[in-house]
């Protein structure tokens, strides 16, 4: 007889799990097997002493505990993973924001140097232009690019000694051509040619290169209408605009050569009035330095005068081939255009570096803010939660 | 499912603190009753409750809703039971273990008058973990064999045969009537 199957009925019976059909045959087996009733009987006794078990209560205060242990290990480990996007984004956009930091910090220190220098702009640059060269122990030179002067500092400077300063690279398909074209148009406005080169050359395959340069000098008031122009010959690159500002040592050798003039005047009067030989020969010695210094101060004035009237600009000339009649290889100078480009992007992410250093360290006093404002309305969020 | 359950579950679901308190409020007694029957310590039991409770916690986003919520908890539940038990079994050796257990038998002794049930009690917990817990939940507790089925993880049809083998030992071993 199938005990096992009957003692898996008897089982599913007193848990309510059998069908009628088995119930019926259960009974009708036990009724026959004294085994299996014994089984019956036990298993039924089994459930019911175990149906007086209680149910334990909860004597302790489940949800309290669990909450502080939360809590706990809410405030020792923070989920740093949620704040990576904020914090990528912040990154983001101080990378942006970058170049404009620049300007913002880099601007308010050369302010903060112009407010130091008596109101004028400091100057970084001393700057040989190649032709006579007398300025260059002049200092005080502005340099800028083609976006333009300041309004604000362009107040601050007698215009009238401001020395105009440019220089391009220019890229065209008929050199010689370009040259005649810069010679006429430069005669054309008064101006005039001040030194010329030229240089053909064979270059590594093959092909001759022309190139050269020409020192303009036009007239101050032409000058911005001759680099206009002078750029439309071809395809200017690297196209410069240097002012130099030299109102205040203009007026300062113009007031040592005004007071040479009245020492020389001075010494003049006693030479006519000297009697004897030796006070002669002292005045005349006199008379001779002072006229040193004054031919000295008296040719610096002229040439500042001729710079200031005339200004220079510098074109450096360059024929280019036709793109459609020879390949152009893009990886010429690639080596050297990675190198330049890593060494570009180092230089970038240091000033990023540093403003970030800046830009955190200024805000710290905020954030220090923020964060105690923070925990107490934390503190205030949680003590209403409570309740 | 009503509109509240619904409301209840989704929210516990995205991991809010007002619907794990709610949880908390509704299954916290079941699942410490849990424990305590399969550990057989009801001061162990309370630990293990909060434990098994900050676990829920950290996983609330991981229920996906594919069993009843209450049977994801309590296979949570009998998990950190089996863990303790298998903590004890390692931190101390097999005969301190049962020593321990014949000399305290912790949680009835105080509680049960009735001698034969504190036996049977004491029996249930020498069976082998895999009939020990179907008796309990079944004849203990009181769960019915699919919701066994699905705190254990097993087929309906085992969870059936070791109910009936496991008392079939516990007969073997003691007598009922007595």
């Amino acid at each position: 007889m199938d005990h096992d199957k009957y003692i898996d009925y008897i089982n599913r019976f007193v848990d309510d799990d059998l069908s009628v059909e088995e119930t019926i045959e259960l009974q009708s087996h036990l009724e026959t097997c004294k085994e299996c009733s014994r089984y019956f009987e036990d298993v039924k006794e089994f459930k019911n002493r175990l149906s007086s078990v209680e149910e334990y209560d909860m004597d302790f205060d489940l949800k309290k505990g669990v909450m502080k242990e939360i809590d706990k290990g809410r405030m020792k480990k923070v989920n740093y993973r949620k704040y990576f996007p904020i914090a990528a984004g912040l990154i983001l956009v101080l990378f942006l924001i970058t170049p404009f930091l620049k300007t913002f910090l880099f601007g308010s220190m050369a302010n903060q140097d112009s407010a130091e220098n008596g109101g004028e702009p400091a100057y970084d640059y001393d700057y040989d232009y190649g032709d006579d060269g007398k300025d260059s122990d002049s200092g005080g030179e502005e340099s800028r690019d083609d976006s333009g002067i300041t309004l604000d500092m362009a107040e601050s400077f007698d215009v009238s000694k401001i020395i105009y300063t440019g220089s391009m690279n220019l890229y065209t398909e008929e050199y010689q051509d370009t040259m005649e074209k810069i010679e006429v148009y430069i005669k054309s406005i008064g101006g005039f040619i001040q030194e010329s080169s030229s240089n053909y050359y064979d270059s590594s395959d093959g092909e001759i290169t022309k190139s050269g340069y020409v020192l303009l000098r036009v007239k101050s008031v032409d000058f911005e209408a001759a680099m206009d122009t002078i750029e439309s010959y071809g395809e200017a690159q690297n196209s410069n605009i240097r002012t130099t500002n030299i109102t205040r040592q203009y007026q300062d050798i113009k007031g040592e050569l005004d007071s040479y003039l009245i020492q020389q005047e001075r010494l003049l009067e006693y030479l006519e009035k000297a009697e004897k030989i030796e006070d002669m020969l002292a005045i005349e010695d006199q008379l001779s330095r002072v006229r040193n210094e004054i031919n000295y101060r008296t040719t610096m004035i002229n040439n500042w005068d001729t710079q200031i009237a005339y200004s220079t600009i510098q074109v450096n000339v360059y024929e280019k081939e036709v793109p459609t009649t020879k390949v152009k290889s893009p990886f010429e100078n690639f080596g050297f255009r990675i190198k330049e480009a890593f060494v570009q992007s180092i230089n970038s992410l240091l000033i990023f570096t540093s403003n970030l250093l800046v830009v955190l360290t200024s805000l710290l006093p905020y954030i220090l803010l923020i964060g105690i404002l923070g925990l107490i309305g934390l503190l205030i969020f949680k003590n209403r939660h409570k309740k | 499912m009503d509109i509240y359950e619904k409301e209840l579950l989704a929210d516990f679901q995205k991991g809010k603190r007002d619907a794990f308190e709610i949880v908390m409020d509704r299954y916290g007694k079941k699942v410490y009753n849990i424990i305590a029957r399969m550990i057989s310590d009801k001061e162990e039991a309370k630990d293990l409750t909060q434990e098994t409770f900050i676990k829920v916690y950290k996983n609330m986003k991981n229920f996906k809703g594919e069993s009843e919520l209450y049977t994801w908890l309590y296979r949570i539940a009998v998990n950190c039971a089996r863990d303790y038990w298998r903590r004890k079994v390692e931190n101390y050796p097999i005969s301190i273990l049962e020593n321990k257990i014949s000399s305290e038998d912790s949680t009835e002794k105080t509680v049960i008058k009735d001698e034969n049930l504190k036996n049977i009690l004491a029996e249930i917990d020498e069976l082998d973990l895999e009939y020990r817990e179907v008796v309990i939940l079944r004849d203990v507790l009181g769960y019915a064999y699919s919701e066994i089925a699905a705190i254990l993880s097993l087929p309906v049809g085992t969870v059936k045969s070791r109910i009936s083998r496991g008392r079939s030992k516990l007969r073997s071993r003691i007598d009922f009537k007595d």
